[in-house]
């Protein structure tokens, strides 16, 4: 009995010996199938027209709710860029209802929570992270600032001066004029080009009418997204109903403006001096395809496989560059293709040259049977990070259906990253770059880059700026050659 | 593209692992002996917070696991390693940092071809790079030797760009749908994370171990010239960047607090792969190291893993040298005035205790009490009513030795770093002489906790909390600690901190004034 007891366990033992072994390579090691069904997020017109999305999170320790209104810095006016920004700035700074601006701000700090209030090109966006006892006095605060603004005439002139002193601070970083510049130079002067935070000499100009003016255009509950996550309960829903389903709407619904963009052909380099750094950031690309395009699984795929060149190109390969990435930024009827990176001023042409290629190469340049399986399987196993918390979740849902994505978008997103090839992404290539009309944008200190330059890329329009307008340079460059 | 790996190349390593069969069954023995040992522990305390049950695992080798099970069908995984810019070698300041990225470029299994070809390419790129640092580092190097090198060692490399996968460690964890692969370095920790389905939880298991075990400084030359142009970008090109390192550069006299966490421009330029591999050796070994599992995934089973993958992992006969240096206390102000071309700003810095000492509570909350809103203190005297700083903000790291309270400013157009450093003080003043007020308390508390509670909404931020407490405080437990210490703060405590540590001569303060263009 011994015997045949002490045979079992030298019999377990090498069998458990064998199923402890390190697998030889990670593709060997044996994986069990996940089941995982994502929670529905339950979605809801009210009555003024507002959506609200709610996906309950027990486990989570605050209640987050996010606001977005259609609008964003693509609404300003030409002359008093910034107007956008500023204006969610003073819901936050000019007081609201029975609070004064000073009140209004002892009140937010009393809440001990997270209130912030952004602008980008064509939403703005509110998120509130607070912990579940302070929810109902936060969400009552709230609706009072979106809802019963005072924009107090002192407070709109002292915040003004912040805010021209915070302008000249964003634009002593290279990253920040190299951005302005670059959607300038290819958004041309459509909306989508238009500074989210405006510049000196246009926020100088806006007056309290042109906030109260603003605010009844865009910041209304027909025009307004929300989406509610973390511990919450059916009371607390219903309180949200409560509170902002009761929010009458004023007015009609506001048009966005009109987008026309025009396509310059060529590569153009633009300089912009900016002395005393040691390194020139470099922005390259193109336009490309809007946000919700039908084919944006096979653009995020195009994304990543020039990303991952470039990458290896200028960072890996040559060691120019700490970050160089390629990415795809786009509004709902344009976008922009581009590679990024940030370089010793004597090694900028060179990154430069680096970029163009495996801009260029895209159309041409046949990804391996390896990379295509890369990416499906990139794509594919990590498409459940989408789904995994519940608080990205709900973001994600809900800014899909704010961009005006197709419903069946995610379901078929899988679908269509099985179905890529070699010939898929080098379509892709060609049709989301439009390599005959790449734009560069070098901000440091590039003057002495020039002669390079012209060696490197003998076709290419040099421009040297020292301001942002970069339309009214070429103006002049052209009436210039006019002249000759 | 060089992209996916080969079954043959790694020949070797499946051979050495079959030879070592015999001595796996002894440590099988040894192992299932050390099963019945462990401590399995719980965190069971009660926290307002965090309510999270932590599972807490010590393997034999010293090496520290803690988990977290969620329901979630994705994991995070993370790798800390209690060694910071502060154990870095003089000389070599920036081992730590230039060591985090080295550890993405493969092992003699990942990232090449054939290493047994691949290692005598490597060795002599060392040769002739050493050659070249020595010549640069000459008063007069000889360029017609410099390029001559350079040439050689070009030549080298398009060798090795034959044998060498590039970014094969990114690919494989990208297709098992790895995300946020990143690392980072502190001054006093290190640590290497990534997400996975709940599935792929192994594949963290075998490239961890495989990096700790088999770890090939591949491009080690273009990945020193990536770290000097992120020493650019962040250090040089940047204000804020370059106030900061010259106020521990003045604060600091013997602390290695006085060094970037990215490391001495020359130092990097002329680091050497063997005295970087020697600072491996000493520090990234299992009693150093604290692995945190956060996810769709069971404790036990995690540890089942993590035993089997990580518990053959040796330490040094030595155990990791800790950093001796003591800084001496500070008894006169210090100043420094850089020239950039930047807006003027300047930042002031007072010593004060590491986190675990009692009267980091109180000084956390002033940093609250005084610049977080714009109720606070100095935002209210300074950009509301005086109108002198665009902003104004403070801060009080989580440290492990003692620190620096840091203030910082922007001063608007018309006034003076000066006139903001005046006002700055004369708010210090007050809070000294009159302390704050019991609403005032309770809202920097209220706040505090707040902070606790959102850094706890994700697998990968609950883990990162728990690497860092075990890491700076010594104890994950910290979390419920930090929040036990708030709630305890008096009115009291913070008059008494704020005369314990905003003295003058604890102070060392630096002006950007903007260079001419």
């Amino acid at each position: 009995m011994r015997a045949c007891f002490c045979f079992f366990a030298v019999v377990a033992l090498t069998l458990s010996v064998f199923a402890d072994e390190i697998p030889s390579q990670p593709e060997n090691i044996n994986v069990k199938p996940l089941n995982f069904t994502p929670p529905d997020v339950k979605q809801e017109k009210m009555e003024n027209g507002g959506m609200l999305f709610v996906l309950p999170d027990s486990e989570a320790p605050l209640i987050k709710l996010f606001i977005i209104f259609r609008g964003g810095s693509m609404t300003d006016p030409k002359d008093k860029l910034g107007l956008c920004a500023f204006s969610v700035e003073m819901l936050k700074s000019g007081g609201c209802g029975s609070l004064s601006p000073e009140a209004l701000d002892e009140n937010i700090d009393s809440l001990g929570a997270h209130l912030s209030f952004s602008t980008e090109i064509e939403s703005v966006t509110i998120s509130l992270y607070v912990l579940s006892e302070e929810f109902e006095k936060a969400l009552k605060l709230l609706f009072d600032i979106l809802s019963k603004p005072r924009f107090d005439e002192e407070a709109i002139k002292s915040r003004k001066n912040i805010w021209l002193e915070n302008l000249r601070q964003i634009y002593e970083h290279s990253s920040n004029i190299a951005g302005l510049l670059f959607k300038r130079a290819l958004y041309s002067d459509s909306p989508y080009a238009n500074p989210t935070e405006g510049l000196p000499e246009t926020v100088s100009k806006i007056s309290r009418e042109d906030i109260v003016t603003w605010h009844k255009k865009w910041i209304q509950p027909q025009n307004m997204y929300i989406g509610l996550t973390g511990p919450v309960t059916d009371s607390t829903v219903s309180l949200v109903k409560e509170v902002f389903g009761k929010w009458k709407v004023e007015g009609e619904n506001e048009k966005l403006p009109e987008i026309k963009i025009e396509q310059k052909e060529g590569l153009r380099i633009y300089l912009f001096e900016r002395k005393g750094l040691e390194q020139v950031l470099i922005l390259v690309g193109s336009l490309s395809a809007e946000r919700a395009h039908p084919e944006r699984p096979v653009l995020d795929a195009l994304e990543y496989i020039i990303h991952t060149r470039i990458n290896l190109k200028v960072r890996e390969e040559s060691g120019l560059a700490y970050s160089a990435y390629a990415t795809h930024q786009a509004c709902s009827k344009a976008g922009i293709f581009y590679a990024a990176a940030q370089t010793k001023t004597s090694t900028a042409v060179e990154a430069l040259r680096l970029m163009v290629e495996q801009l260029r190469l895209a159309k041409t340049a046949l990804p391996t049977t390896d990379a295509i399986r890369c990416i499906k399987d990139h794509f594919l196993n990590s498409f459940i990070f989408r789904f995994a918390e519940k608080g990205r979740l709900l973001q994600e849902v809900l800014w899909l259906k704010f961009y005006g994505f197709a419903d069946d978008h995610l379901t078929k997103y899988c679908d269509r990253i099985r179905e890529l090839g070699p010939d898929t992404l080098v379509e892709a290539g060609g049709k989301f770059i439009n390599t005959d009309a790449l734009t560069a944008v070098l901000v440091g200190e590039v003057s002495g880059l020039k002669n390079d330059l012209k060696k490197e890329f003998s076709n290419a329009k040099i421009l040297e700026l020292t301001s942002f307008d970069i339309i009214e340079v070429e103006k002049k460059k052209e009436e210039e050659k006019k002249g000759d | 593209m060089n992209r996916f790996y080969r079954i043959d190349t790694a020949y070797n390593y499946r051979k050495s692992l079959y030879e070592g069969f015999m001595k796996k069954i002894s440590l099988l023995l040894i192992v299932s002996f050390i099963f019945a040992l462990i401590f399995a522990q719980e965190g069971e305390q009660s926290s307002f917070i965090f309510k999270m049950k932590v599972h807490e695992y010590r393997l034999n080798n010293g090496l520290k696991l803690l988990v977290v099970q969620r329901d979630t069908p994705t994991v995070s995984c993370q790798l800390w390693f209690d060694v910071g810019s502060v154990n870095d070698p003089e000389g070599l300041s920036g081992a730590a940092h230039l060591f985090e990225h080295m550890m993405f470029k493969g092992t003699r299994i990942i990232g090449t071809k054939n290493y047994e070809e691949e290692k005598p390419l490597l060795d002599e790129t060392v040769r002739i790079m050493r050659l070249h640092d020595s010549e640069c580092m000459k008063d007069e190097p000889d360029y017609a030797v410099l390029e001559a090198l350079k040439q050689e060692y070009s030549r080298v490399v398009r060798k090795l760009n034959e044998i060498q996968m590039k970014r094969e460690f990114w690919d494989i964890l990208e297709m098992q749908g790895a995300t946020e692969i990143n690392a980072s370095t502190s001054f006093d920790w290190t640590e290497y994370h990534y997400s996975l389905p709940a599935n792929k939880l192994e594949v963290w298991a075998w490239i961890e171990r495989d990096r700790l075990k088999n770890l090939v400084l591949r491009e080690f030359y273009a990945e020193r010239d990536v770290v000097l142009e992120e020493m650019r970008t962040s250090l040089f090109d940047s204000a804020w960047g370059r106030v900061y390192a010259e106020l521990r550069a003045i604060a600091f006299i013997e602390h290695p607090y006085r060094r970037p966490i990215i490391g001495f421009r020359r130092d990097i330029r002329f680091a050497d792969p063997d005295e970087l591999l020697a600072h491996l050796k000493r520090h990234y070994v299992p009693m150093n190291c604290v692995a945190v599992v956060v996810g769709g995934v069971k404790p036990d089973e995690v540890y089942t893993l993590v035993e089997r993958y990580f518990g053959d992992i040796e330490n040094p006969s030595e155990p990791p040298p800790k950093p001796k240096a003591v800084e001496p206390e500070q008894n006169s102000e210090r100043r420094a005035i850089i020239r950039a071309p930047f807006k003027k700003r300047l930042i002031l810095g007072f010593h004060r205790p590491e986190l675990t000492n009692p009267d980091f509570a109180p000084l956390e909350l002033l940093t609250l009490i005084l610049s977080y809103g714009r109720s606070s203190r100095l935002y209210k005297a300074l950009v509301k009513e005086k109108k002198l700083a665009a902003s104004v903000d403070c801060w009080n790291r989580d440290s492990k030795y003692p620190d620096l309270f840091i203030i910082r400013a922007l001063p608007t157009s018309e006034h003076t770093n000066a006139e903001v450093e005046a006002a700055v003080l004369a708010e210090i003043e007050k809070v000294k002489k009159e302390g704050v007020t019991a609403s005032e308390l309770e809202q920097a508390k209220k706040k505090s906790l707040f902070g606790i509670a959102s850094a706890l909404d994700s697998n990968s931020s609950i883990a990162w909390q728990l690497g860092y407490y075990q890491c700076t405080a010594g104890d994950w437990r910290f979390i419920y600690r930090a929040e036990e210490n708030i709630k305890k703060v008096t009115k009291e405590d913070i008059i008494r901190v704020a005369n314990k540590y905003f003295k003058p001569s604890n102070m060392s303060v630096v002006y950007l004034e903007e260079s001419s263009k």
